[in-house]
């Protein structure tokens, strides 16, 4: 699995493939990779099918047993911390 | 949910297929369970173009192709074990009619994908294709910097080739490396740095050294060669199989799985003793008994049983 990132705010020069479990993002500008763990890559995978936040956090929330506010939360701290690594060259939808 | 590393500067000019594979290739090698190899070596082919001095399966490998259906079930088990690389090994790996669908499904069951070619059928075109197809790097062997001494132990004109497919290799934007055959049984410094020099300058990023041991009996090559390379190349632009800091090569360290044409199954494509074959058995049955067979202080290609 590579590539798709349709409609999802990730950066242009991000490029992405699952292996097993996990995610691995390249940077072609920074020329950094990055590792996600499994909640990270469940998330990743919604995002780069262009799924709007709402929809994420609904999914993170069913798959973990999670309460929708704290869903929520975790996935702003994810999305805050991939657009300070320059992943996402703009916000989600809301 | 996020672990952040800086992919080494002199990857710079790769295509971002190959960077991509790359990164892969290195948090799967990190995570690489105990006792997994870093590689798997297919030896897809017992044949080849050539006909190299001092080829160890000169005139007497016969005619055989690793049957499809076994390199992909070899290729499925070594993805499933943790296994991070695949190398397409020979013969001469280019020979093998399926080879370009073969890199397509490691590189889709997230392996790094190795071709170790003589290069002398490696234009643009082909290596273009094969990066295409899945293909990740490429090691080009080339035992001499100078033509003439390249041309005595492989035939007329193949260092011509091989220099060209380097570069084919290196605008294709493959991870491209030097692989040379390294003789002399103190080796002389001079070639050594003439070796890493023309390596460097070609533009690869990178050189293996095999130390080429006698059929049987204890050399100190392996260790004489690592040894040279520790005050020669300090930076550590060659790699032998003795790493630094490690102890036994890297079949003794069970680094390195290797799966023959007929499904025979080795520590090292120069290993004497086999383990088994695939045909009646798997990869980590063979690599119990890898862990077993390799230790002690003779290396496997100088050892029978
Ligand atoms: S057995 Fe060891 S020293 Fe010999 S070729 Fe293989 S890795 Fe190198």
């Amino acid at each position: 699995m590579a590539g798709a990132k349709q409609n999802s705010g990730i950066s242009a020069a991000v490029t992405w493939r699952k292996t097993g479990d996990e995610a691995v993002i390249l940077n072609l500008e920074t020329s950094e990779y990055y590792s996600l763990n499994e909640t990270g890559t469940f998330i990743w995978e919604l995002l780069a099918a262009g799924k709007p936040a709402a929809r994420i956090t609904e999914a993170l929330s069913a798959e973990y047993g999670v309460t929708a506010d704290q869903a929520a939360e975790d996935l702003a701290d994810f999305l805050k911390d991939l657009s300070k690594l320059k992943i996402l060259s703009r916000e989600t939808a809301k | 949910m996020a672990q952040r590393t800086p992919v080494k500067e002199q990857f710079s000019r790769l295509s971002p297929a190959s960077r991509l594979a790359l990164a892969v290739f290195r948090v799967r090698a990190a995570g690489k369970p105990a006792g997994i190899p870093g590689s798997l070596f297919l030896g897809l082919t017992s044949r080849c173009s050539l006909s190299c001095l001092h080829c160890k399966y000169r005139g007497g490998a016969g005619d055989l192709d690793l049957p499809y259906p076994l390199a992909l079930a070899a290729l499925r088990e070594a993805a499933a074990l943790g296994v991070p690389k695949a190398v397409f090994f020979g013969g001469e790996p280019l020979l093998y009619p399926r080879l370009a669908e073969l890199a397509g499904a490691a590189r889709d069951l997230g392996l790094f994908t190795e071709l170790d070619t003589n290069g002398q059928e490696l234009t643009f075109a082909r290596a273009r294709a094969l990066a295409r197809a899945g293909l990740s790097s490429v090691m080009v062997s080339l035992h001499s910097p100078s033509p003439e001494e390249h041309d005595r132990l492989c035939g007329r004109g193949t260092y011509q080739k091989a220099a060209r497919a380097l570069a084919a290799a290196l605008k294709a934007g493959l991870v491209t490396y030097v692989s040379s055959c390294v003789f002399s049984a103190g080796p002389g410094e001079r070639d050594l740095r003439g070796l890493l020099a023309f390596a460097k300058d070609s533009g690869a990023h990178g050189a293996r050294f095999l130390p080429y041991s006698p059929r049987a009996g204890a050399s100190r090559l392996p260790a004489a060669l690592a040894a040279a390379l520790r005050r020669e190349d300090p930076a550590g632009f060659a790699g032998t199989c003795l790493a630094r800091g490690r102890r036994g090569c890297a079949a003794q360290r069970a680094d390195i799985l290797y799966l023959g044409p007929s499904g025979d199954l080795r520590a090292c494509p120069y290993a004497l003793a086999g383990l088994g074959s695939l045909r009646r058995g798997t990869l980590a049955a063979a690599l119990r008994r890898c862990g077993r067979a390799a230790r002690g202080p003779v290396r496997p290609c100088q050892k029978r049983a």
